[in-house]
């Protein structure tokens, strides 16, 4: 283990509140209905390639990707199309989507499929693979990055050229935002499958190309277990790093594992740097040895008063309802529903919509979790300004959007906050700075 | 079902539990020492000065935030408590009640609800109102009584002592004045109990160090490169209780780091000029008024680097 490292003196450290810490990873069963939603990639949706009526097996694609940054879909269980058309999703908004329900027949079929799984490729046949079929393996899997943007994997692997040569590819196993121990979970029972993704991942990036995977110190026992399956590895190394929100963050994370501060409005490859998260290594390892495509995630059902809080695998797809009906009620005390993390997730209307290839958590808080504050007058205690891990004036920026200052407001940088939610969490006047920054943000995208 | 109970707002889920409210108390609480001194010192009279001044800060915000902001709730962050103990701390203890409590209502009339009430005044409203006494009354204003002496006898403040009657600042008794046993307002006096009530802010992370240390800083450079006693020069007059609780309030003082340096230096700077070379004996309050004033323009200056910006050259 390195000595440990952070990204600097911004950001903030919200009680941690892993619950599910180490509890081991639950099996969802194999849902009858699923909703898949088309749109879970950045860019443009999935094109449906069935049509209602039309019977489709496990692991076959419905889905087919528009252009390079957007994915294929795949459905994790056999079954007949019922529908193609709107869905609701998880924040409540409609999308395109296919409606997939398993018969009895179908059902039992994909149980013993389960049964029968075999890796499609030993280890070394891996080293024969060729970078660019690699890459096309990940594309046609509908891998997109699992800590929550959905940029596709393939995409990001094969940077445009002309770009800088790629130095560094940096596996995001921060975790930093709380409640969610997802990441933890896979980190400490399958290190060995993430490490060969990862592996799989360098020999598509080249000969030059080091790897450092990137564990806040809240996680001691997936830095032990990871740091053990990377040991005979010369070309990755694990980072420890403090626990600091937003470490998970691309740009800090950058900054913490490797000095370099990537430019306003830039990518990391302008740095020599490709991120990756450990959820994708891990899709990345059942794509390639597996020839399984991406129909499943690991994802966080949590909350104080939960009392069913665990580290849940869920098929891509399944109804949040489901989950629910599987794990058990919502406690009575429940006032939010997020989708993610309590620092960037999206809170939910109700229990809504399925599971999508980003969605990482799924958090049922109480009150004395997620309190509703008052909003009283700024003091410019400044503390905005302290937290900012951008280096940006919060209050300013949330003052200038709800002034309808736009002009003002982009000459502040307002473009370039990243929504982390730091100035709004260490508001003591509680006002909601970030809400007003976001629409300061997309009212100076439209200029 | 459920669905009337759920809430949806925008992220983040959780915050700090720093509220504005509580930030307050604790500044009172850090008051509290140094109050304690001037009433021992003083006397129960002290007592009274500072309930006229916060009954009278307290009653002009909530006339004004409810018949001119509209607004009901402004007392309850307790910055008008604030602004009332500070400006009784800077009189001193034989001032008429009266005149108090003029300077309470002109504090945050004029120094805080003219400009729209909390979080937007440009110059701190204790000192303000500090000021405005000062100008109107300054005889009963400079009338400082002398401690532990219960047959009210009146006398010079060290600075002035020093500045007008030639006293000898190497004839000064360190352990006596650091107790508080000198002539001054009722709170500026008990140095000891103002550095345990800072020491309380800074290590509950309300205050940070930078204004505070650039302050003292500033001062004690100029008083060694002019020779003067360092020690007096810290101790006496009002510097420490400007320094820990004045210069510090959010409000008033810039945002950044660098900022809050060159603020800090400046008030130190502006202080000792005023001491040695203006009219004044003490300086303290100007100095941090000026500074006040400024504030818009440092923030301006000093905005936070962006992060990945780079240097230009």
């Amino acid at each position: 283990m390195k000595h440990i490292t952070t990204f600097g003196k911004t950001g903030v450290h919200p009680p941690e509140m892993k619950l599910t810490a180490g509890s081991p990873i639950k099996e969802m069963p194999l849902p009858r209905r699923i909703e898949l939603s088309l749109a879970q990639s950045l860019g443009r949706p999935a094109k449906a390639i069935v049509k209602a009526g039309d019977h489709v097996s496990r692991f076959d694609m419905v889905g087919e990707a528009q252009g390079p940054v957007s994915a294929n879909v795949h459905t994790p269980i056999s079954g007949t199309v019922k529908s193609i058309g709107t869905i609701t999703t998880t924040d409540g908004h409609g999308a395109e989507g296919i409606i997939i329900e398993a018969s009895d027949e179908d059902h039992a079929a994909d149980l013993q499929s389960m049964c029968d799984a075999a890796p499609r490729i030993g280890f070394d046949a891996i080293n024969r693979l060729t970078g660019d079929e690699i890459i096309d393996t990940i594309r046609r899997a509908g891998i997109v990055g699992m800590g929550g943007a959905a940029f596709p994997t393939a995409t990001k692997l094969s940077p445009p050229p002309g770009s800088p040569q790629c130095e560094f590819l940096l596996i995001n196993g921060a975790e930093c935002e709380p409640y969610l121990t997802c990441d933890d979970a896979i980190m400490r029972e399958m290190p060995h499958e993430i490490i060969t993704g990862i592996e799989i991942m360098l020999k598509a990036l080249g000969q030059n190309v080091r790897c450092i995977i990137g564990i806040e110190d809240n996680k001691p026992q997936a830095i032990k277990a990871m740091t053990v399956a990377a040991r005979s590895h010369e070309r990755i190394s694990v980072a420890a790093m403090r626990t600091r929100y937003p470490q998970g963050g691309e740009k800090m994370l950058t900054k913490a594992l490797t000095r370099r501060e990537i430019a306003p409005g830039a990518l990391p490859i302008s740095e020599g740097v490709i991120i990756q998260n450990v959820a994708t290594a891990l899709a990345v390892y059942h794509a390639v040895v597996w020839g399984i495509p991406l129909v499943e995630r690991v994802m966080t059902v949590s909350g104080n008063d939960y009392l069913s809080r665990c580290n849940y695998r869920v098929p891509i797809g399944t109804p949040v309802s489901d989950i629910i009906a599987a794990l058990g009620e919502i406690p009575p005390s429940t006032v939010k529903i997020v989708n993610g993390g309590t620092m960037m997730g999206r809170a939910m209307a109700g229990i809504q919509g399925s599971t999508t290839k980003g969605m990482s958590g799924l958090l049922l808080l109480s009150s004395g979790e997620s309190p509703q504050r008052p909003s009283t007058p700024c003091v410019r205690c400044g503390k905005c300004v302290e937290v900012c891990p951008m280096g940006l004036e919060p209050y300013l920026l949330a003052r200038l959007s709800e002034l309808g200052r736009t002009d003002d407001a982009a000459a502040h940088h307002v473009t370039d906050c990243m929504e982390c939610g730091c100035c709004s969490y260490s508001c003591m006047a509680g006002r909601r700075l970030l809400d007003w920054i976001k629409v300061g943000k997309t009212l100076a995208r439209k200029k | 079902m459920e669905s009337n109970r759920i809430t949806v707002t925008g992220s983040p889920h959780v915050s700090a539990q720093r509220t504005t409210q509580r930030v307050m108390l604790n500044v009172i609480l850090a008051l509290l020492p140094a109050m304690a001194c001037g009433i021992w010192i003083f006397g129960w009279r002290s007592a009274a000065v500072a309930a006229v001044a916060i009954i009278a800060c307290m009653l002009t915000e909530y006339v004004c935030a409810r018949y001119m902001l509209g607004r009901r709730d402004s007392l309850r962050d307790c910055t008008a408590i604030v602004t009332g103990l500070l400006l009784a701390m800077t009189l001193p203890s034989s001032i008429p009640l009266p005149m108090a409590f003029a300077g309470g209502v002109f504090a945050i009339g004029v120094g805080k609800m003219a400009f729209g009430g909390t979080g937007q005044n440009i110059f701190n409203p204790a000192l303000v109102g500090r000021v405005f006494l000062l100008i109107s009354f300054p005889v009963e204003m400079t009338t400082w009584p002398l401690p532990l002496s219960p047959d009210g006898m009146t006398g010079a403040t060290l600075l002035s002592a020093m500045k007008e009657s030639g006293v000898d600042a190497s004839s000064i008794d360190l352990i006596q004045i650091s107790l508080g046993n000198m002539g001054g307002s009722l709170g500026e006096v008990g140095a000891i109990a103002l550095v345990a009530g800072w020491i309380y802010l800074t290590a509950r992370r309300i205050v940070r160090l930078v204004i505070p240390l650039s302050i003292l800083g500033a001062v004690v450079l100029l008083a060694a490169l002019t020779g003067n006693n360092i020690a007096v020069e810290l101790l006496s007059g009002g510097l420490l209780l400007g320094t820990f609780f004045m210069a510090t309030d959010y409000v008033t003082s810039p945002m950044t780091t660098k900022g809050m340096l060159i603020y800090g230096i400046l008030i130190g700077a502006i202080t000792f000029v005023i001491r040695h070379y203006g009219s004044y004996p003490e300086g303290i309050s100007f100095a941090i008024l000026i500074m006040n004033g400024c504030t818009p323009l440092i923030n301006k200056l000093t905005r936070p680097r962006l992060f990945g910006e780079r240097r230009k050259k």
